[in-house]
This record gives structure tokens, C-alpha cells and sequence, in this order.
């Protein structure tokens, strides 16, 4: 943690590649024990905002995760954090056991007999390869790796890309049931919104290399209204701003930026947004 | 925590076939060749023809036997007790020779291992993506730049030893045997003048010198490793080459190319051969000092690519 509290402080980050910016002007905090989606379309600078976090890539800009600068020393700040990227970077010729025994030899905080637990309750023969397992049993077996470790900020970049809807689930629920003790953070990339909704304590949306949307999910209650628009209001509504109109069963469905909730309760029925739409109105904006 | 030993094992488990398996099937086909050849000529089931010169004392004859099985035996007979007969130094000669075209094919391939490993060690990982994992991890790309010199210069020569070692005693003793019930002493006549033991501690002494004059070449290796984008083996050739052909048009020399070649590998196992082929090359000079810093130089500058090194 560094001396304003937060596990992350991103000031500005920029990274170009040629003239395309990956990374434009990217800044935000992350809290002690807060889950936080990183949220965005394709090539909108999630994964290069990732391994800005552990290092992975050169940046500009001033970047403090843990009280280390991540381009100065990876090795330290490695220590304290966790990285799983998609189920492609296992390297092939592992064999679980393997992999187990390298991470005790060489990660302080691994806890073999953890990691051996939660493997005994997946069917992954120690002795394969990484290449003989299925993608969902390579999920199983890196998580089950990082699940071991103890560390103060788990990144995850698309991490369930290409699993099927039960590795899915179960891969969430581990997480937030065996993993998640409010004393790591944890900052999940991913464009598939609705499947980490529910479990989110903070919101980050990502286009073309900006942060567009920086909320924690308690606060969107505040900020964010989706009205159900009945034909007659519309004229009236849209005259208030709405930062995404669509049409829904007859009505206009509108959602509005800080607006006026007893006037906007005037026009029809009134709740929360969900992420998914939230997420619609903010990418089609920027 | 040491990292070291852990990281040479990650090396082992990602390269068992060509550090371990390589070597062991090498050493097993030459037991085989020889145990069966030992047997099948004694046996009378293949018939050979031995020609020889200069075994004879001073003159160059040229003599032919056709044997077969019991023959050839009398024949051995004939010839080890010639060879008993012979001086100390010229029996050395010609074991020398004998142990070295039976081993130097044990060496060219743990170059041709060295070199490759070297070539794709920073490189696989990053055209695999598994670099995203190794380097989620609290090792430094020093140490792990560190392991895999010390895995091609010191661990993997060491294995291709102890084959070459099991390949010698292996022929000490079938020779022994044969010339077994022949009126001569086997120890001076074949355990002393071979010299077993003093061979494999000049090899240990030429893999760490190897090491230590090939380490710009070895240096350069890992340096295209963490650096190419693709097809490493075409820039660890092609760069020199662009060099070497720029310098010669421009200023007519050949520094460049004379350095590059004089480091690619020590060219005559000048100290595996102990009997005047010496070498020109003195272990403690200059050029090695040149050797020394310049393979630093690149090994550093491989290390620090690779702290800058990403997925391909």
C-alpha cells in the first residue's frame, strides 16, 4: 500500500504503438479489498492496462501499485501480486506436479499444501502435461496455483475466455467463495459484463485507451437512473439528456446521468441500470 | 530463497529430450554397436577384414586379413601383442586417437544442443505466451537469463560427460576383455596409456574454458533470443553476415568475421588432443579478457531485453 492508501495509483498512462494509442491519459485508484471490473470492448487497452499493473510493458506516465514502480522492479512487486491471463500461457510442456514444486522452490508466500487441497478436488492427473489437460482443467490448475499464494492484488485478464459456462461459474465462485477475504483486491478484465456483475465492488469502463466510467457499484444507484418512458413524457424526457435512449415493449427506455430522481419518477417506471446497458450507453458515447 | 537450482530444473523438465535422452540413446547405441560387434565377430556370425598400417614398428606396411570368428581372435591376439610391444607414447598416440573419434561425435551434437538451446531459450517463451506466467513470478529476468547460461555452459556439458565417460570405460572394457588370454599386461598396456581419468578432467577444464571463449557467440545467441521477433536462427546468421560483408566493402578487412569465427566454438579441442596438435589459443591472454567482456557485454544486453519482453 502506498501513502494515499490505495493497493493502485495510475496517473495518466499512456503507451502508443506507432500512432494508435492503446493508452490515453488512463488514471485510477484501486481500494483495499475492492473487486473492480475493468470493462471494455476489444482493443480498448484492458490487457495493456494489465501489464502495465505487473510490468509486463513499458509505459508513461506515473504508476504506484503496492509502493513499487512495476517497470523498476518486477521481481519485489511479484511477490504481492498474482497474475492469470487467458488459459493459453501454461507453458505446454508442464506437468502439474511441476509446476506445483517450481512455484514452492521459488514464490515465498506459495502454500503447497493449499495448492495441493484445492487440486485434489479437480480430476487433474498430476503427472500430464499441460497440453494433455483440457482448457477448463488448465483454468482449474492455474487458479488453483494462485489461489495458494497470498498475495495483496490478483490480477485477472479475460481469464475465462474460451471456457464453457460451467469452468465459468465455478471458476467466479471459487474465487469469490474460497479466495476473496476483503484483504485482496482483485481487478478482473473482461468484456463479458453480465457474468462478473454480481460480484464487482467497483466499476471501470475502457474505450480506445480512455476511462470512460470510474464508479464503485454502490454508487451507481446515485448517479445512474434507467427510466421506462411512457409515449407521452418522451418529448420531455429526451429534452433532459439522456445518455442512452432505446426502445423497449412501446416505450422509450432512457437512462440519465445524475438526473433528478422525482422528476424522472414523473415520466415511468424508474430503477438501477444494469452494467450491461450502463456499459452500451458509455461505449456508444465515446 | 535460491532460485538456482529450481530455475536449472525448469531447464531440465523443458529440455529433458535433448539434454538427457540425446546423450543417454547416443551412449546406448555405441554399448550396443560394441557389445554386439565384440560378439558377433567372435561368434563367427559376421566376417570382417582388418586392414592395417602403421602398427608396425616404424615401416608403413599394409597388410590385409580376411577373419572370421575364431580367426579374428588370433588375429586380435596378433595385433595386441604387437601393440604391447610398442613405446608408451606411441601406444598413447594411437589410444588417443581411438578414444577421440569415438567420442568427438558426443561433442559436435552437445554444440549443436548448446547452440539451439541458446538460439530459442528467450524466444519460445515469448512465441508461446508462457512468458506471461513465468514472468508473473517473483524471479528476475537477471537469474532467469543467469540459469539458462549456467544450464548450456556448465549442466548440460556435464551430462554429455558423464555418457562420454560410461562410452570409454565401456570400451576400456570390452578391449580389456578381448585381450584377455593374451601373454600381456592390460593395465600398462591399455588402462595406462588411455588415460581414462586425466581425459575427463582436461574435458572439464575445456568445457569451462569453452565457456568462458565462446561467450560471445554464446552471448550473442541469447541476445537475438530475447530480441527477435521471429525466425532467431536467421538473425543469428544473417546479422554477422551484413557485418562482415559492410567491413569488407568499406574498409577492405576482417575483423569482424575473423572474431565471430574464431569464438564460434573452440576450433580444435586443443586440450583434448595432448599430443603436440596443441593450440595456438593461451588460456590466460588477452583474447580471452576480449572473450570475457564482450560475452558480458551481450549477455547484459540480452538481460535487459528481456526485462522489456512481451508475448509475440
Amino acid at each position: 500500500m502506498n501513502d494515499t492508501g490505495n493497493i493502485v495509483t495510475a496517473r495518466g498512462l499512456s503507451k502508443h504503438f506507432g500512432d494508435f494509442a492503446a493508452l490515453d491519459g488512463v488514471s485510477f485508484n484501486i481500494r483495499p479489498g475492492s473487486i473492480v471490473g475493468l470493462i471494455g470492448p476489444n482493443g480498448a487497452g484492458k490487457t495493456t492496462t494489465l501489464k502495465s499493473l505487473l510490468g509486463l510493458t513499458g509505459f508513461d506516465g506515473d504508476l504506484d501499485v503496492l509502493g513499487v514502480d512495476p517497470r523498476k522492479d518486477r521481481k519485489s512487486l511479484m511477490q504481492r501480486v498474482c497474475f492469470i491471463s487467458d488459459v493459453g500461457v501454461l507453458p505446454r510442456w508442464l506437468k502439474a506436479r511441476e509446476a506445483v514444486a517450481y512455484i514452492d522452490a521459488i514464490h515465498p508466500r506459495f502454500n503447497r499444501d493449499k495448492a495441493m487441497a484445492l487440486l485434489e478436488q479437480t480430476n487433474i492427473p498430476m503427472n500430464n502435461r499441460v497440453k494433455q489437460l483440457s482448457k477448463g482443467m488448465v483454468t482449474q490448475l492455474h487458479l488453483a496455483l494462485v489461489m495458494a499464494i497470498e498475495v495483496d492484488l490478483l490480477v485477472l485478464d479475460e481469464p475465462t475466455l474460451g471456457l464453457d459456462i460451467l469452468y465459468r461459474k465455478e471458476f467466479y465462485d471459487r474465487l469469490l467463495n474460497d479466495y476473496f477475504d476483503h484483504q485482496t483486491s482483485i481487478i478482473i478484465s473482461t468484456h463479458q459484463v453480465e457474468e462478473i456483475e454480481s460480484i464487482l465492488t467497483d466499476l471501470l469502463f475502457i474505450n480506445k485507451g480512455k476511462i470512460v466510467l470510474d464508479a464503485a457499484m454502490d454508487d451507481l444507484s446515485e448517479q445512474y437512473l434507467e427510466v421506462l418512458v411512457s409515449p407521452e413524457h418522451v418529448e420531455q424526457a429526451l429534452a433532459l439528456g439522456p445518455i442512452y435512449t432505446r426502445d423497449m415493449l412501446g416505450k422509450k427506455s432512457m437512462i440519465f446521468e445524475r438526473g433528478d430522481r422525482t422528476q424522472l419518477e414523473s415520466f415511468g417506471e424508474i430503477h438501477v441500470p444494469s452494467v450491461a446497458d450502463l456499459f452500451v450507453a458509455k461505449m456508444q458515447r465515446s | 530463497m535460491n532460485q538456482l537450482p529450481m530455475l536449472l530444473k525448469r531447464e531440465y523438465w523443458e529440455h529433458r529430450t535433448t539434454f538427457l535422452y540425446l546423450p543417454a540413446i547416443m551412449s546406448m547405441l555405441f554399448i550396443g554397436i560394441l557389445l554386439f560387434g565384440s560378439f558377433a565377430i567372435q561368434s563367427g556370425v559376421v566376417s570382417v577384414s582388418v586392414d592395417s598400417d602403421r602398427y608396425e614398428n616404424g615401416s608403413h606396411q599394409t597388410e590385409e586379413f580376411r577373419a572370421d570368428g575364431a580367426s579374428l581372435l588370433e588375429v586380435f591376439g596378433h595385433r595386441i601383442n604387437q601393440f604391447a610391444d610398442q613405446s608408451f607414447s606411441e601406444r598413447e598416440q594411437v589410444l588417443n586417437r581411438v578414444y577421440y573419434s569415438t567420442s568427438v561425435i558426443m561433442f559436435v551434437v552437445l554444440w549443436f544442443v548448446i547452440v539451439f538451446y541458446f538460439v530459442n531459450c528467450l524466444y519460445d517463451d515469448r512465441k508461446d505466451r508462457s512468458i506471461l506466467f513465468w514472468k508473473s513470478l517473483p524471479v528476475s529476468d537477471t537469474m532467469t537469463v543467469v540459469s539458462k547460461l549456467i544450464a548450456g555452459l556448465i549442466v548440460v556439458p556435464m551430462i554429455f560427460l558423464v555418457f562420454t565417460m560410461i562410452n570409454n570405460v565401456a570400451l576400456l572394457l570390452v578391449s580389456s576383455i578381448a585381450a584377455l588370454g593374451n601373454d600381456i599386461d592390460i593395465f600398462a598396456t591399455l588402462w595406462a596409456p588411455a588415460n581414462i581419468i586425466g581425459r575427463w578432467i582436461t574435458f572439464v577444464g575445456y568445457i569451462l574454458f569453452a565457456g568462458i571463449w565462446c561467450l560471445p557467440f554464446f552471448g550473442w545467441l541469447l541476445l537475438i533470443s530475447s530480441w527477435a521477433k521471429s525466425a532467431p536462427l536467421a538473425w543469428v546468421v544473417g546479422i554477422p553476415l551484413l557485418i562482415t560483408t559492410v567491413e569488407r566493402i568499406f574498409t577492405g578487412s576482417d575483423v569482424v568475421r575473423v572474431f565471430f569465427m574464431q569464438h564460434v566454438a573452440l576450433r580444435q579441442p586443443v586440450v583434448w588432443y595432448q599430443d603436440g596438435y596443441g593450440s595456438e589459443i593461451s588460456v590466460v591472454s588477452i583474447q580471452t579478457l576480449l572473450a570475457l567482456i564482450v560475452g558480458a557485454g551481450l549477455i547484459g544486453l540480452a538481460i535487459w531485453r528481456r526485462g522489456y519482453a512481451d508475448e509475440l
